[in-house]
């Protein structure tokens, strides 16, 4: 039997037509498509602008509010000039992949068997495992002290928590989940579950939890993203738009009743909403280079320009026309994606990073990048099989650059 | 007929020419997202996606030759699209159990064949379009379309193993 014949014959099941009613609505595409001709124009527009900011050295997308002199925007890293791919050690596993990273490099967290019945937790200390703990979890961040957050499984229920000197530790406030860390120690993450869960801040990992005020429409459910060297949380928070049904008429929730937007919470506890360009719902990815990163809602690589906020003075810049080009890479859940050329974001700039071979060689050949350094010497994430083959081992891997 | 068409005439005629093309599209659309995706709220998506980017597009695309192996061409490419971004971190671990006839394990196992060999796959032998068409409308040469072919059903019979045996058949 050759090829044609045999995948005829094992596709034959899945013949037929779909059962129940189109959910597909006309009207609505039109409407949206109607938005995309002015975004594109938009885009274009904005986008000649932007390349010329850009180009100059700053990009002014604040209307009304940072006209003149040019805002003291930070220096982005150089993009490094080269890269050279290794795999970390993963203390006898199997499988292990690299979750995040610090600001230095020269720490690591992850996991280590996750998929099998004997999941832990690694951490690295400038290339070498000096941490592994036999327990479910998920890790989301470390910082430049080795501390380490996420969340453990315990009967059916997560907890946050930090992992430091190997030890876990979990924070006060019950049910919740701690996303991420800066180096000076505060994390951020959610108190609660579902549709309880409230953003949180925990000063220490022995301070009780505050929670995020209610302020600005902004929900209690709104999602911890993100957390800035000096504090400032990023919450990605979605809120009903007046006058819109929330339900379609096929019956279906309707995407078009909310509106997604990011809000900042700063260390004083003040929270205020980002007002993206143009009509773009702006979804935070991370911070990075000084930055908060993010894109338009749905956060789809492709859909919608990635754009980058710079708090301390409100200027807007955008990255690049359309996500996919490369990953952001930091804490967040969010952003990332698994691509079989690994490549980040530099400041506006992307770096193609080197395939590692021996991953390749194995069957985990495609890469998932989660973290960079603040210079961009070091990179570090996971070379995964999803498109080849999901049965191969993670690979924790490290790339070293330089300019 | 005048010369002097308004933009609202020109518009109303572009969106009457759009929307003749979508209700008679709709049906046959639906069912390459369906049989591309397996899912039908994820077929709708696709199409709605699909429907969108072309009346955004359709003052230009409604003169080109082939329209049809163009939105075909959108179609498979927002299917890839979805397939590759993983942005939700999404793993593709869901086990395939079950006889090589259960629509479940063939799904979960066309699943993880990769994307644009599981198109192939699809257009081929699900919606029966010649390897030129499929060629057309993915962009490629009909030798890659042979190849991914071939591939795809090697991935397969790896993960299905051989045909199931039949009754007279040895």
């Amino acid at each position: 039997m050759n090829d044609d014949e045999y995948a005829a014959l094992m596709l034959r099941p899945l013949a037929g037509e779909p059962a129940g009613p189109p959910g597909i609505d006309v009207p609505k595409a039109m409407r949206d498509g109607r938005r995309l001709r002015s975004r594109r124009w938009w885009t274009g527009s904005l986008g000649t602008l932007l390349v010329t900011g850009l180009i100059t050295g700053g990009v002014l997308l604040a209307p009304g509010r940072h006209e003149t002199p040019l805002p003291d925007l930070p220096p982005d890293p150089a993009v490094p000039a080269a890269c050279t791919a290794g795999r970390l050690p993963a203390a006898g596993h199997r499988s292990a992949e690299v979750k995040a990273g610090d600001s230095t490099g020269r720490w690591l967290i992850g996991t280590s068997d996750a998929l099998s019945k004997k999941p832990g937790v690694l951490v690295w200390h400038d290339g070498k495992v000096v941490a592994d703990r036999p327990v479910q979890a998920d890790v989301w961040d470390i910082n430049a002290s080795g501390v380490g957050v996420g969340s453990r499984r315990i009967n059916g229920k997560d907890y946050p928590y930090v992992i430091r000197d190997g030890r876990l530790i979990r924070l006060p406030g019950g049910i919740g989940d701690a996303a991420a860390i800066n180096d000076a120690g505060v994390i951020v993450g959610t108190i609660g579950q579902n549709d309880q869960a409230r953003p949180a801040r925990w000063r220490t990992p022995d301070s009780p939890p505050e929670l995020l005020p209610a302020a600005l429409g902004i929900p209690g459910t709104a999602t911890m993203i993100d957390i800035a060297p000096d504090g400032t949380a990023a919450v990605a928070a979605s809120s009903l738009r007046p006058g819109i049904p929330t339900t379609g008429e096929n019956g279906r929730p309707n995407p078009d009743a909310w509106r997604h937007f990011t809000a900042l919470w700063t260390p004083d506890g003040k929270v205020r909403a980002l007002e993206a360009p143009g009509d773009t719902d702006f979804h935070a990815v991370g911070f990075a280079y000084g930055w908060l990163y993010g894109g338009g809602f749905p956060p789809v690589p492709g859909q919608g320009p990635l754009l980058r906020y710079h708090p301390d003075t409100g200027t807007w810049q955008q990255v690049a026309p359309a996500h996919r080009k490369a990953q952001v890479t930091g804490p967040s859940r969010w952003g990332k994606f698994i691509a079989d050329v690994p490549a980040i974001y530099v400041g506006t700039g992307v770096l193609e990073l080197p395939k590692e071979m021996d991953a390749v060689r194995r069957g985990s050949g495609d890469f998932l990048v989660e973290t960079a350094s603040d210079n961009a010497h070091v990179v570090a994430g996971t070379g995964v099989g999803v498109n080849s083959d999901p049965t191969k081992p993670f690979q924790p891997i490290i790339w070293t650059c330089h300019d | 007929m005048t010369d002097a068409i308004h933009r609202g005439d020109m518009e109303n005629e572009s969106d009457a020419a759009y929307l003749a093309y979508v209700h008679g599209r709709l049906t046959a659309l639906r069912r390459v997202a369906w049989l591309l995706s397996g899912d039908e709220h994820q077929a709708d998506d696709l199409v709605q996606e699909t429907i969108t980017k072309l009346y955004a597009k359709w003052p230009r695309i409604s003169a080109v030759e082939n329209v049809e192996a163009y939105v075909h061409t959108m179609l498979v490419r927002e299917f890839l699209d979805g397939r590759r971004r993983g942005w939700w971190k999404v793993r593709l671990f869901g086990s395939v159990t079950g006889p090589a006839e259960d629509p479940t394990a063939v799904r979960a196992a066309l699943a993880k064949v990769p994307p644009h060999q599981q198109a192939v796959l699809v257009l081929r032998f699900l919606c029966d379009l010649p390897v030129a068409e499929v060629a057309t409308i993915l962009g490629c040469s009909e030798g890659a379309v042979r190849s991914r072919t071939a591939h795809g059903a090697a991935a397969l019979r790896k993960i299905l193993g051989a045909p199931p045996v039949r009754d007279g058949a040895r």
